[in-house]
């Protein structure tokens, strides 16, 4: 058992957030919908900072192919196809044994109850789709939204590029249609692939990048500790440059969100 | 439990016009209308989304309270969440304490705002109703079930939006 002083100095490296951040780092719930490269990240970070109620979504197990990237997971985890909500439930243990954790084995659509649990929610998922139906979730439960993603392709000089985002979409604030993410195109040219969007590309080293730029912003919106007037709300990475900066063109887009009006929340009524 | 979240540009919204000072009346008073659902067993949420001030002429000169209101504004709140009696609509009273910190409802607030909630519950049967308290830069809530008329419960407000708070 860890004494009551070991969890007192346990965030006394985090002092500077603010005299009630730890206070609000407990009360908060946290979603993570994709505990793969990405969500597995997330989870490492929460749980160092202390997050204490969890609500996780992977329908997956553990293979060897995802061992180049999938923080906390083992060759025996890929031997034995270990659930990657355990994985997740592990690392958690390992660092808050008393957490509360809802795992669900399962998309988040399929048992979404505990998801509008969650005041914050992160995002770290495959396809458009997925993305487009999360955010809906999140806007009609006023949730707010983290989202991370990376995608290699490649270049005119047949060079690999690497590139990613962290987007945060919050209840009011504008949306991922707003910012020009989603886009009826992209939705389409994903739904022409057949959703078949194969074994994508994916390195840790990129999705530790995008994992840690989410939580920055979280802890931001938790505790203000940037004091920073505006947050920025889309920061995109380079991959091959190694640089994140945000999005300038949202800066300019002076409407506010018409693709979730305030009155439409909570269930939906036929 | 009961969760009342609060987009933070309705919470900007809100203060803005309970700070509004007013001819005579001490305090304002608003109401703040929302959907409840009723998500696990030990969780449920009211998802506030809209704000009616009450207009100057609706406040009354009183003695024993610092903000009387006619029953004009009451009506004018019922009807606001009357409008759709087969969704889960909440109505909540909402009004400030001038200092920083938990605020408390005062002995006058204790007596004067829980006779309101039987109007709210008639109005909107589906949902629940109550009564929030801000002070400068926290809040408090008192939630009444249809389901349990004379248990209010407290209830914790999460600003979700530009910034995110638990008050609980
Ligand atoms: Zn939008």
């Amino acid at each position: 058992m860890m004494s009551e002083d070991n969890v007192a100095n346990r965030f006394d490296r985090q002092k500077f957030l603010g005299g009630n951040a730890q206070e609000q780092i407990t009360a908060f719930t946290v979603g993570v919908v994709g505990l793969g490269g990405g969500g597995s990240h997330l989870i490492q970070q929460l749980a160092h900072v202390g997050f204490q109620h969890y609500v996780l979504y992977d329908f997956d197990t553990v293979s060897f192919t995802n061992l180049n990237r999938l923080v906390g997971a083992t060759v025996e985890d890929a031997e034995k196809k270990e659930k990657k909500v355990k994985v997740a439930e592990r690392l958690i243990k390992g660092l808050q044994p008393n957490a509360i954790i809802r795992s669900h084995q399962s998309r988040w659509q399929d048992e979404p109850e505990d998801l509008k649990t969650c005041q914050l929610i992160f995002g770290a998922l495959d396809t458009y789709l997925g993305r487009k139906e999360l955010e809906e979730c999140s806007r009609r439960y006023l949730m707010t939204l983290v989202d991370i993603g990376m995608d290699v392709h490649t270049g005119q000089d047949g060079i690999p590029i690497i590139g990613g985002q962290a987007i945060i979409s919050a209840p009011g604030g504008l949306c991922m249609r707003c910012m020009g993410f989603l886009t009826d195109e992209k939705l389409a040219q994903e739904q022409a692939l057949y959703g078949g969007i194969g074994s994508r590309p994916q390195v840790v080293w990129s999705n530790g990048v995008l994992a840690s730029t989410a939580i920055s912003m979280a802890m931001n919106l938790i505790s203000g500790w940037t004091g920073a007037a505006e947050q920025s709300l889309y920061l995109i990475y380079d991959g091959n440059r190694m640089t994140v900066k945000p999005n300038r063109a949202v800066y300019s887009i002076q409407e506010p969100c018409s693709h979730f009006p305030p009155e439409a929340v909570g269930p939906v009524i036929l | 439990m009961i969760e009342i979240r609060l987009p933070t540009d309705l919470y900007a919204h809100i203060v803005e016009d309970l700070q509004k000072p007013h001819e005579f009346a001490l305090e304002r008073v608003g109401f703040v209308f929302g959907k409840f659902d009723e998500l696990t067993s030990d969780k449920s949420v009211v998802l506030l989304h809209q704000y009616t001030a009450v207009a100057d002429d609706d406040y009354i000169e009183n003695d024993n309270y610092a903000a009387a209101i006619n029953s004009e504004s009451i009506v004018k709140a019922m009807q606001v969440v009357r409008v759709k009696r087969a969704e889960p609509g909440c109505v909540f009273h909402i009004h400030t304490h001038e200092h920083k910190g938990r605020p408390s409802f005062s002995r006058q607030d204790q007596q004067g705002l829980p006779p309101l909630i039987p109007g709210f519950l008639r109005s909107a049967p589906k949902g629940v109703h109550g009564l929030i308290l801000l002070s400068h830069n926290n809040g408090i809530a008192q939630v009444w079930r249809p389901t349990a008329p004379d248990r209010p419960e407290s209830s914790s407000i999460v600003l979700t939006g530009k910034y995110m708070r638990v008050w609980s």
